[in-house]
Protein backbone atom coordinates (compact mmCIF):
# COMPACT_ATOMS: atom_id res chain seq x y z
CA UNK A 1 0.00 0.00 0.00
CA UNK A 2 1.29 3.61 -0.74
CA UNK A 3 2.43 6.46 1.74
CA UNK A 4 -0.42 8.32 0.15
CA UNK A 5 -3.22 5.51 0.56
CA UNK A 6 -1.91 5.67 4.79
CA UNK A 7 -2.20 9.08 4.62
CA UNK A 8 -6.05 9.13 2.92
CA UNK A 9 -7.00 7.13 6.03
CA UNK A 10 -6.43 9.34 8.25
CA UNK A 11 -8.64 12.26 6.47
CA UNK A 12 -11.74 13.41 8.21
CA UNK A 13 -14.13 13.76 4.87
CA UNK A 14 -16.41 14.64 6.80
CA UNK A 15 -15.04 18.23 7.43
CA UNK A 16 -12.23 18.55 4.96
CA UNK A 17 -13.24 20.52 1.72
CA UNK A 18 -11.65 19.65 -1.72
CA UNK A 19 -9.61 22.87 -1.78
CA UNK A 20 -5.99 23.04 -2.59
CA UNK A 21 -5.40 24.63 1.05
CA UNK A 22 -6.81 21.83 2.71
CA UNK A 23 -5.50 18.17 4.32
CA UNK A 24 -6.80 16.46 0.96
CA UNK A 25 -3.57 17.58 -0.86
CA UNK A 26 -1.65 15.45 1.27
CA UNK A 27 -3.61 12.49 -0.11
CA UNK A 28 -1.46 12.64 -3.28
CA UNK A 29 -1.79 9.75 -4.98
CA UNK A 30 -5.46 9.59 -4.21
CA UNK A 31 -6.76 12.44 -5.56
CA UNK A 32 -5.09 14.71 -7.94
CA UNK A 33 -6.90 17.96 -6.24
CA UNK A 34 -5.42 20.44 -8.83
CA UNK A 35 -7.89 17.86 -11.74
CA UNK A 36 -10.93 18.17 -9.26
CA UNK A 37 -10.74 21.57 -8.75
CA UNK A 38 -9.79 22.68 -12.78
CA UNK A 39 -13.28 21.17 -13.49
CA UNK A 40 -14.49 24.40 -12.33
CA UNK A 41 -12.99 26.18 -15.47
CA UNK A 42 -15.93 24.26 -17.10
CA UNK A 43 -18.92 25.65 -15.18
CA UNK A 44 -21.49 27.37 -17.22
CA UNK A 45 -22.99 30.11 -15.73
CA UNK A 46 -26.55 30.10 -14.46
CA UNK A 47 -26.50 25.82 -14.55
CA UNK A 48 -26.59 23.79 -12.37
CA UNK A 49 -23.20 22.99 -10.22
CA UNK A 50 -20.93 20.30 -12.51
CA UNK A 51 -18.75 19.35 -9.96
CA UNK A 52 -21.89 18.15 -8.04
CA UNK A 53 -23.26 16.49 -11.89
CA UNK A 54 -20.19 14.53 -12.67
CA UNK A 55 -20.15 13.45 -9.11
CA UNK A 56 -23.42 11.81 -9.26
CA UNK A 57 -22.54 10.68 -12.85
CA UNK A 58 -19.14 8.67 -11.46
CA UNK A 59 -20.70 7.04 -8.67
CA UNK A 60 -23.67 5.66 -10.78
CA UNK A 61 -21.38 4.89 -13.59
CA UNK A 62 -18.22 3.55 -11.45
CA UNK A 63 -19.64 0.57 -9.68
CA UNK A 64 -21.07 -0.90 -13.00
CA UNK A 65 -17.44 -0.64 -14.61
CA UNK A 66 -16.46 -2.38 -11.42
CA UNK A 67 -18.40 -4.90 -11.44
CA UNK A 68 -17.63 -5.15 -15.26
CA UNK A 69 -13.92 -5.73 -14.18
CA UNK A 70 -14.42 -8.38 -11.49
CA UNK A 71 -17.03 -10.19 -13.63
CA UNK A 72 -14.38 -10.38 -16.09
CA UNK A 73 -12.02 -11.58 -14.03
CA UNK A 74 -14.24 -13.97 -12.67
CA UNK A 75 -14.48 -15.28 -16.14
CA UNK A 76 -10.69 -15.24 -16.96
CA UNK A 77 -11.79 -12.73 -20.32
CA UNK A 78 -8.62 -10.63 -20.38
CA UNK A 79 -9.71 -8.50 -23.26
CA UNK A 80 -13.02 -8.03 -21.63
CA UNK A 81 -11.49 -6.88 -18.20
CA UNK A 82 -8.58 -4.54 -20.05
CA UNK A 83 -11.68 -2.71 -21.99
CA UNK A 84 -13.83 -2.51 -18.70
CA UNK A 85 -10.61 -0.75 -16.76
CA UNK A 86 -9.54 1.53 -19.72
CA UNK A 87 -13.25 2.96 -19.19
CA UNK A 88 -13.22 3.24 -15.91
CA UNK A 89 -9.52 4.97 -16.51
CA UNK A 90 -10.91 7.58 -17.99
CA UNK A 91 -13.53 8.67 -15.65
CA UNK A 92 -11.04 8.64 -13.11
CA UNK A 93 -8.57 10.59 -14.45
CA UNK A 94 -11.42 13.09 -15.70
CA UNK A 95 -12.12 13.81 -11.70
CA UNK A 96 -8.30 13.31 -10.60
CA UNK A 97 -8.81 10.26 -9.08
CA UNK A 98 -5.25 9.52 -9.58
CA UNK A 99 -4.81 6.11 -7.78
CA UNK A 100 -7.73 4.39 -9.03
CA UNK A 101 -6.65 5.72 -12.65
CA UNK A 102 -3.40 4.48 -12.23
CA UNK A 103 -4.80 1.00 -11.22
CA UNK A 104 -7.15 0.42 -14.10
CA UNK A 105 -3.59 1.79 -16.13
CA UNK A 106 -1.63 -0.88 -14.52
CA UNK A 107 -4.76 -4.01 -15.06
CA UNK A 108 -5.20 -2.72 -19.00
CA UNK A 109 -1.25 -2.43 -19.52
CA UNK A 110 -0.30 -5.84 -17.58
CA UNK A 111 0.47 -8.70 -19.56
CA UNK A 112 -1.95 -12.12 -19.41
CA UNK A 113 0.48 -13.76 -17.36
CA UNK A 114 1.16 -10.78 -14.81
CA UNK A 115 -2.68 -10.78 -14.59
CA UNK A 116 -2.89 -14.35 -13.74
CA UNK A 117 0.09 -13.95 -10.95
CA UNK A 118 -1.51 -10.63 -9.38
CA UNK A 119 -4.27 -9.62 -11.09
CA UNK A 120 -6.51 -10.35 -7.73
CA UNK A 121 -4.61 -8.02 -5.60
CA UNK A 122 -5.01 -5.19 -8.23
CA UNK A 123 -8.68 -6.13 -8.59
CA UNK A 124 -9.20 -5.52 -4.22
CA UNK A 125 -7.13 -2.85 -4.40
CA UNK A 126 -8.97 -1.12 -6.99
CA UNK A 127 -12.19 -1.95 -5.53
CA UNK A 128 -10.62 -0.37 -2.08
CA UNK A 129 -9.22 2.74 -3.83
CA UNK A 130 -12.77 3.22 -5.80
CA UNK A 131 -14.85 3.30 -2.62
CA UNK A 132 -12.36 5.86 -0.77
CA UNK A 133 -12.68 8.05 -3.94
CA UNK A 134 -16.72 7.77 -3.64
CA UNK A 135 -16.17 8.55 -0.10
CA UNK A 136 -14.13 11.97 -0.75
CA UNK A 137 -16.46 12.48 -3.08
CA UNK A 138 -19.66 12.20 -1.33
CA UNK A 139 -18.59 14.86 1.21
CA UNK A 140 -17.62 16.97 -1.14
CA UNK A 141 -21.16 16.68 -3.12
CA UNK A 142 -22.79 17.33 0.63
CA UNK A 143 -20.55 20.33 0.99
CA UNK A 144 -21.10 21.72 -2.20
CA UNK A 145 -24.75 20.93 -1.96
CA UNK A 146 -24.94 22.62 1.52
CA UNK A 147 -22.96 25.77 -0.06
CA UNK A 148 -20.14 25.16 2.59
CA UNK B 1 -16.17 36.71 -34.25
CA UNK B 2 -17.83 34.78 -31.77
CA UNK B 3 -19.67 31.91 -32.01
CA UNK B 4 -23.18 32.83 -32.02
CA UNK B 5 -22.66 36.00 -33.90
CA UNK B 6 -24.07 34.82 -36.93
CA UNK B 7 -27.66 33.57 -35.40
CA UNK B 8 -27.55 30.56 -33.50
CA UNK B 9 -24.73 28.59 -32.21
CA UNK B 10 -22.32 26.64 -33.89
CA UNK B 11 -23.25 22.39 -33.12
CA UNK B 12 -20.49 20.33 -31.88
CA UNK B 13 -20.72 16.76 -31.89
CA UNK B 14 -19.61 15.00 -29.18
CA UNK B 15 -19.23 11.42 -29.33
CA UNK B 16 -18.07 9.52 -25.77
CA UNK B 17 -19.09 6.21 -23.96
CA UNK B 18 -17.86 7.76 -20.73
CA UNK B 19 -21.03 9.43 -19.89
CA UNK B 20 -18.50 11.62 -17.19
CA UNK B 21 -16.27 12.86 -20.53
CA UNK B 22 -19.39 13.27 -22.47
CA UNK B 23 -21.08 16.05 -19.74
CA UNK B 24 -17.85 17.56 -18.93
CA UNK B 25 -17.35 18.25 -22.77
CA UNK B 26 -20.95 19.38 -23.14
CA UNK B 27 -20.50 21.54 -20.67
CA UNK B 28 -16.99 23.00 -22.41
CA UNK B 29 -18.64 23.44 -25.39
CA UNK B 30 -21.51 24.88 -23.92
CA UNK B 31 -19.45 27.12 -21.70
CA UNK B 32 -17.23 28.60 -25.37
CA UNK B 33 -20.13 29.24 -27.09
CA UNK B 34 -21.08 26.20 -28.85
CA UNK B 35 -24.01 24.01 -28.74
CA UNK B 36 -23.15 20.45 -28.35
CA UNK B 37 -24.64 17.24 -29.48
CA UNK B 38 -23.74 14.50 -27.61
CA UNK B 39 -23.87 10.66 -28.54
CA UNK B 40 -23.46 7.42 -26.78
CA UNK B 41 -20.78 5.85 -29.09
CA UNK B 42 -20.12 6.17 -32.84
CA UNK B 43 -22.41 4.27 -34.47
CA UNK B 44 -24.83 6.82 -33.47
CA UNK B 45 -22.63 9.50 -34.17
CA UNK B 46 -22.25 7.88 -38.00
CA UNK B 47 -26.17 7.77 -38.07
CA UNK B 48 -26.53 11.51 -36.91
CA UNK B 49 -24.25 12.10 -39.42
CA UNK B 50 -25.55 10.55 -42.37
CA UNK B 51 -28.61 12.76 -42.20
CA UNK B 52 -26.46 16.18 -40.60
CA UNK B 53 -23.86 17.30 -42.01
CA UNK B 54 -24.06 20.59 -40.26
CA UNK B 55 -21.81 20.31 -37.66
CA UNK B 56 -18.73 23.32 -37.22
CA UNK B 57 -17.00 20.48 -35.64
CA UNK B 58 -16.53 17.05 -33.82
CA UNK B 59 -14.94 15.62 -30.39
CA UNK B 60 -14.65 11.57 -30.76
CA UNK B 61 -13.22 9.44 -27.78
CA UNK B 62 -11.11 7.47 -29.39
CA UNK B 63 -12.10 3.52 -27.99
CA UNK B 64 -16.00 3.88 -27.70
CA UNK B 65 -18.25 0.00 -28.72
CA UNK B 66 -19.44 -0.48 -32.06
CA UNK B 67 -17.06 1.92 -34.29
CA UNK B 68 -13.88 3.61 -32.60
CA UNK B 69 -13.16 7.17 -33.05
CA UNK B 70 -10.70 6.87 -36.15
CA UNK B 71 -13.08 4.73 -37.93
CA UNK B 72 -15.30 7.72 -37.79
CA UNK B 73 -12.80 9.90 -39.16
CA UNK B 74 -12.13 7.61 -42.00
CA UNK B 75 -15.46 7.00 -42.34
CA UNK B 76 -16.01 11.20 -43.06
CA UNK B 77 -12.64 11.48 -44.59
CA UNK B 78 -14.50 9.68 -47.68
CA UNK B 79 -17.85 11.39 -48.02
CA UNK B 80 -17.89 14.96 -49.96
CA UNK B 81 -20.43 16.50 -47.24
CA UNK B 82 -18.44 15.30 -44.30
CA UNK B 83 -14.85 16.23 -45.26
CA UNK B 84 -15.26 19.74 -44.33
CA UNK B 85 -15.78 18.94 -40.23
CA UNK B 86 -12.91 19.36 -38.43
CA UNK B 87 -12.58 16.75 -35.57
CA UNK B 88 -10.67 16.20 -32.16
CA UNK B 89 -10.15 12.94 -31.43
CA UNK B 90 -9.28 12.60 -27.39
CA UNK B 91 -7.78 9.62 -26.29
CA UNK B 92 -6.52 8.39 -22.35
CA UNK B 93 -3.85 6.45 -24.32
CA UNK B 94 -0.63 8.37 -24.30
CA UNK B 95 1.07 6.27 -27.57
CA UNK B 96 2.68 8.72 -29.99
CA UNK B 97 1.65 6.06 -32.47
CA UNK B 98 -2.42 6.54 -31.95
CA UNK B 99 -1.35 10.50 -32.63
CA UNK B 100 0.25 9.30 -35.73
CA UNK B 101 -2.83 7.45 -36.73
CA UNK B 102 -5.68 9.78 -35.82
CA UNK B 103 -3.72 12.65 -37.99
CA UNK B 104 -3.37 9.84 -40.89
CA UNK B 105 -6.90 8.90 -40.92
CA UNK B 106 -7.89 13.10 -40.63
CA UNK B 107 -8.02 13.73 -37.18
CA UNK B 108 -7.43 17.82 -36.82
CA UNK B 109 -6.39 18.27 -33.34
CA UNK B 110 -5.14 15.46 -31.11
CA UNK B 111 -6.17 15.67 -27.29
CA UNK B 112 -4.66 13.08 -24.77
CA UNK B 113 -6.81 13.05 -21.18
CA UNK B 114 -6.53 14.67 -19.24
CA UNK B 115 -6.79 17.94 -20.62
CA UNK B 116 -8.39 21.16 -19.63
CA UNK B 117 -11.28 22.87 -20.28
CA UNK B 118 -8.78 26.17 -22.06
CA UNK B 119 -6.97 23.53 -24.18
CA UNK B 120 -10.40 22.13 -25.57
CA UNK B 121 -11.87 25.83 -26.13
CA UNK B 122 -8.66 26.71 -27.31
CA UNK B 123 -8.90 24.21 -29.91
CA UNK B 124 -12.53 24.73 -31.09
CA UNK B 125 -12.21 28.45 -31.16
CA UNK B 126 -8.79 27.84 -33.37
CA UNK B 127 -11.13 25.25 -35.67
CA UNK B 128 -13.98 27.50 -35.99
CA UNK B 129 -12.78 30.99 -36.14
CA UNK B 130 -10.68 29.23 -38.89
CA UNK B 131 -13.49 27.92 -40.70
CA UNK B 132 -15.23 31.43 -40.49
CA UNK B 133 -12.54 33.00 -42.10
CA UNK B 134 -12.15 30.74 -44.92
CA UNK B 135 -15.86 29.58 -44.75
CA UNK B 136 -14.09 25.87 -45.08
CA UNK B 137 -12.93 24.46 -41.88
CA UNK B 138 -9.47 23.20 -41.86
CA UNK B 139 -9.16 19.00 -42.14
CA UNK B 140 -6.15 19.38 -41.87
CA UNK B 141 -4.12 18.95 -38.73
CA UNK B 142 -3.42 22.52 -37.27
CA UNK B 143 -2.99 22.23 -33.76
CA UNK B 144 -1.99 18.83 -31.61
CA UNK B 145 -1.23 18.93 -27.57
CA UNK B 146 1.02 15.77 -28.45
CA UNK B 147 2.27 15.37 -24.84
CA UNK B 148 0.09 14.34 -21.93
CA UNK B 149 -0.97 17.21 -19.68
CA UNK B 150 1.25 17.23 -16.65
CA UNK B 151 -0.28 16.05 -13.71
CA UNK B 152 -2.51 18.23 -11.80
CA UNK B 153 -3.42 19.86 -14.99
CA UNK B 154 -5.97 18.27 -16.37
CA UNK B 155 -9.55 18.01 -16.51
CA UNK B 156 -11.06 15.41 -18.23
Amino acid sequence: MSGGVEVADNIDHGTCPLTRASALDTTGEVMDVAVFLGLEEAQVEGEPDLIVELIDLYTEDAPRRLAAIRSAWAARDLAALRRAAHGLKGSSASLGARQVEMLCDKLERSSGEELLQGGEMLLTRLERESTRVRLVFAHERGRRLLGG
Amino acid sequence: MSPSSVGAPQRILVADDDPVVRHLVASVVRRAGYAPVTVEDGREAVRILQSDAGFGAAIFDMMMPHLEGIDIIRHMRTEKRLMRIPVIMMTSETELKLMKDSFEAGATVFLPKPFTALQLQFSLSMLLSKSSRTGRPSTKASGAFGARTPPGKGLA
